[in-house]
């Protein structure tokens, strides 16, 4: 009876469950730091406990019989899943550490940390579409605490609304599952690609579909989302708010590939992929505008989250086996180095302010932040040789593949933008001129080792997968060319 | 010169003034809110475009770009965008009820 | 601003009966495919079939909906103050409010006497329903919600001071990670004989996890497996979750106790 384990996979989602379940129950004690550093070491190998391929929850497997479907709740683990739960739980790993320079760390912070983590990377691995529901639940959840943790005013008031729509959001995304499941008899992501593909669309399927486009639009901050996921992201402690866009991020990248997967391949998908690219550009140009208005230096990465979303939106929408590979490689690579950009937040955030206006002059202060922080800047904007270089070219290679250079046209105006609002920031914080009374405060500043090692690994990693894309874009090919149809816009 | 005085044109030159008003006067911020405005009307072009193209309409888009240059030389669109996209909840949910509307038009009767 | 707010709010009601429209229109033309479902109801793992798709065939995803309270109940208790990085803003709002004071509803005798008879009795309902989850309707959510009404019937009518039945904030968290880790661990224990997580052990060694009398099996196996232990760590779970809400919902003491330090 007795057979040998030989895939770890669902510890990767029920590791640091249990672990979360400790944390919040000791969230007092004093040995809260060393164990969150410890979680922090462990949470880089865990993505490496699956193996690829397939993994049936509690034994059940294809059903016998006259039915071929899977008949429980399977997970799919493949390279460029793995390369994404990796790249999630390094940045968790990473925010972990330098939250352990927090001065008032404690438990429950680390527990809803690692239950987003969690979550996520369930999110990104769910086969099934109810499973991918509650994990999607968790996280939004999980999100909304994280921000009422720094206990601010507007931060409980940011929770509240994100929980308040989250609820209407939520809700509409089961009963879309709920259609999808009495219109196709299953909930089993691939058996339901294959009875669509069969099967001509009813209402059923039709609502199914606009209700999972409306819960992918609060799950990935696309607009009209947008104002509430950046509302979200400022108010949070910076170190917090880029694990939440790390979250928002995945959530985006793995319902996309829901989508795309369940329809991609459909004569009517072709009015959801022109509603998709829409919102894409909206989230772009949106985020753009609204960060080029900003004073505050946490409400302007805020937006410019929400711009760089929509590029990742975009590359999956054109759902070419390119654009796919550029949308997923986008969205690991904004992770990286918009965590890098909120990390520096959180450092310079801790000598004045976060208002640009009130900023100034920091440089001789912090000169290898500060350098490291300009790399993360030139990435997002898409200079070589960094990672957002890479991606930006392969959605611009995507979109004009496809025979939409107006997309294209769209998005190198938004980079201009990009450009404008990271370089003024960069002056108002790091160059003006600042007077005697500031010099003498910065003196004080002292800033966290943690954070800036966290800081500087980010940075290799960004010049890394900008010298060597392929290390990323390899592993996601084979999965993107198995969902992606090739098309072009023919007038 | 006359038109300025009616009020019709040229509502570039309130552009700044309108900006000191919110603290942002300065000419970086200044500079970063007109690149915000021609990134606006940019897209806007590019959408008309790339529209009247998936409708084989060259008329959409002639009549559509003029009307955006008639935009763009009367008024400021970006202080409007920017009340519509600001963090009030009633505004937040209107647009929400207008995407959702608008989602089903075009998943179900367009298609 | 008028004339605005009026136009937005006939764009706004003519987008909800679009919308409206087509969720009805969806809805009303349904044709159920039976799908996976003729295999739910045509295998027999245990008599009760709801138990069986939520805590066999589908066991991973009440693992999530137990999260999802778990998660809750964490958030709930992070918004009265406990375990933020900041606690400004409450101390502020409750900077002049020395002492805190139970509310007292001012229930008539009558319905103090009745509560405490009628909330043991809720009690003893919900444990039966939790341990008879595996065959009869019901299971541990239901169980573990009726304790919690009890439980929350008790403490209205008396006010948490005074109430008869008083389980202390330190206990109900104690009780919720032990159901919630239990529920874990039992699902590692099936990864452990069987390489699958969540696996319904059904023998460890040769012996039966849950022996259960012969009258119970109808036409089916007899053998439950784990399937009453995971009713009961759920219920465990979902019992203290929701007494937790509402031990924070009702005394003020939590928010003075966490701002304090």
């Amino acid at each position: 009876m007795v057979k040998k384990m030989d895939n770890f996979l669902p510890l990767i989602v029920v590791f640091p469950l249990i672990m979360s379940i400790i944390f919040s129950y000791i969230y007092k004690s004093k040995i809260v730091r060393i164990l969150t550093f410890l979680m922090a070491l462990i949470l880089v190998v865990l993505p490496f406990f699956g193996t690829y391929g397939t993994y049936f929850f509690g034994d059940h497997a294809i059903a016998l019989g006259s039915t071929s479907l899977t008949s429980g709740i399977a997970y799919v683990l493949n390279p460029a899943k793995n390369v994404m739960v990796f790249t999630l739980m390094l940045i968790g790993s990473l925010i972990l550490i330098s939250a352990t320079g927090e001065k008032k760390l404690n438990g429950i912070f680390t527990s809803l940390m690692l239950m987003g983590l969690a979550s996520v990377s369930a999110i990104i691995m769910a086969e099934d579409i109810f499973n991918l529901y509650v994990f999607y639940e968790i996280a939004t959840i999980t999100q909304a605490g994280l921000v009422i943790a720094s206990g601010t005013e507007n931060a409980y008031k940011a929770a509240f609304r994100y929980l308040l729509i989250g609820t209407m959001a939520g809700s509409l995304l089961l009963l879309g599952i709920a259609l999808l499941l009495s219109a196709t008899g299953t909930l089993n992501i691939e058996d339901m690609r294959n009875f669509l593909a069969n099967n001509s669309a009813t209402p059923a399927i039709y609502g199914g579909l606009l209700m999972l486009i409306i819960g992918l639009g609060y799950g990935g901050g696309l607009p009209p989302f947008h104002t509430i996921k950046a509302d979200m992201y400022s108010r949070a402690r910076p170190f917090v708010a880029s694990m939440l866009q790390t979250y928002s991020k995945f959530v985006l990248i793995a319902l996309m590939i829901v989508i795309l997967k369940l329809f991609g391949g459909l004569p009517y998908f072709n009015i959801t992929r022109g509603v998709l690219i829409a919102l894409s550009i909206g989230g772009m140009v949106f985020g753009t505008v609204m960060a080029l208005l900003q004073n505050d230096y946490k409400k302007l990465l805020a937006y410019h989250t929400i711009s760089q979303g929509g590029y990742v939106a975009a590359g999956l929408a054109i759902g070419t086996p390119l654009g796919i590979v550029a949308g997923i490689f986008h969205g690991i690579n904004h992770a990286i180095y918009k965590s890098a950009l909120f990390l520096g937040a959180h450092i310079v955030s801790k000598a004045k302010s976060s208002n640009m206006a009130k900023l100034g002059g920091l440089l001789p202060f912090m000169p290898f932040v500060a350098f490291m922080i300009l790399c993360a800047k030139l990435a997002t904007i898409g200079i070589p040789p960094l990672n957002g270089f890479q991606s930006k070219l392969l959605l611009i290679d995507a979109a004009m593949k496809a025979n939409i250079p107006e997309l294209a046209i769209i998005m190198i105006l938004v980079s201009i933008g990009t450009f404008v609002y990271m370089m003024k920031a960069f002056y108002l914080i790091f160059l003006k001129p600042c007077s005697e009374e500031q010099i003498e405060e910065y003196k004080n500043i002292k800033i966290s080792k943690y954070s800036v090692f966290s800081l500087a690994i980010l940075t290799v990693l960004c010049i890394l997968l900008g010298i060597y894309p392929d290390i990323v874009v390899d592993r996601i090919y084979p999965f993107a060319k198995d969902i992606g149809i090739n098309w072009a816009l023919n007038k | 010169m006359i038109i300025s005085k009616v009020g019709i044109f040229m509502k570039y030159d309130e552009f700044k003034r309108e900006m000191e008003k919110e603290g942002t006067g300065d000419s970086m911020s200044v500079g970063a809110g007109l690149t915000g405005e021609i990134i606006l009307y940019g897209s806007l072009v590019m959408v008309m475009f790339l529209l009247s193209r998936v409708f084989s309409e060259v008329l959409l888009a002639i009549v559509g770009i003029s009307i955006i240059g008639i935009g763009i030389s009367t008024m400021p669109l970006i202080f409007k965008f920017k009340e519509e996209n600001s963090n009030q909840m009633n505004i937040q949910l209107f647009w929400i009820s207008i995407f959702v509307g608008v989602l089903s038009v075009a998943l179900y009767l367009a298609k | 601003m008028g004339v605005l707010s009026s136009n937005r709010e006939i764009a706004v009601s003519l987008s909800f009966i679009l919308f409206g429209s087509v969720i009805f229109y969806s809805i009303y033309s349904i044709d159920v495919v039976e799908g996976i479902n003729a295999l739910y109801t045509s295998t027999y793992i245990i008599p009760n079939y709801v138990t069986a798709v939520l805590f066999d065939w589908r066991g991973f995803d009440t693992l999530g909906e137990c999260f999802i309270l778990i998660n809750s109940v964490l958030v709930a208790g992070m918004v009265f103050g406990k375990g933020l990085f900041n606690r400004g803003f409450l101390k502020e709002l409750y900077r002049d409010k020395k002492t805190c004071e139970d509310m007292d509803l001012g229930f008539t005798p009558i319905i103090k006497v009745l509560a405490i008879p009628m909330s043991i009795v809720l009690m003893l309902l919900g444990i039966v329903v939790i341990l008879g989850g595996h065959i009869t309707p019901g299971g541990g959510f239901q169980g573990g919600s009726l304790i919690a009404a009890a439980y929350v019937l008790a403490i209205i009518s008396f006010g948490i001071r005074k109430c008869p039945i008083n389980f202390s904030h330190k206990f109900l968290e104690t009780l919720e990670s032990f159901g919630a880790l239990t529920f874990l661990i039992l699902g590692l224990l099936g990864m452990a004989i069987s390489g699958y997580y969540l696996f319904n052990v059904g023998e460890i060694y040769g012996m039966n996890p849950f022996p259960s009398p012969l009258s119970i099996a109808q036409n089916g196996s007899l053998n439950v497996g784990i399937i009453p232990y995971l009713n009961m760590a759920v219920g465990l779970k979902v019992l203290a979750g929701l007494s937790t809400i509402t031990t924070l919902l009702i005394s003020e003491r939590i928010i003075f106790k966490n701002i304090k330090d």
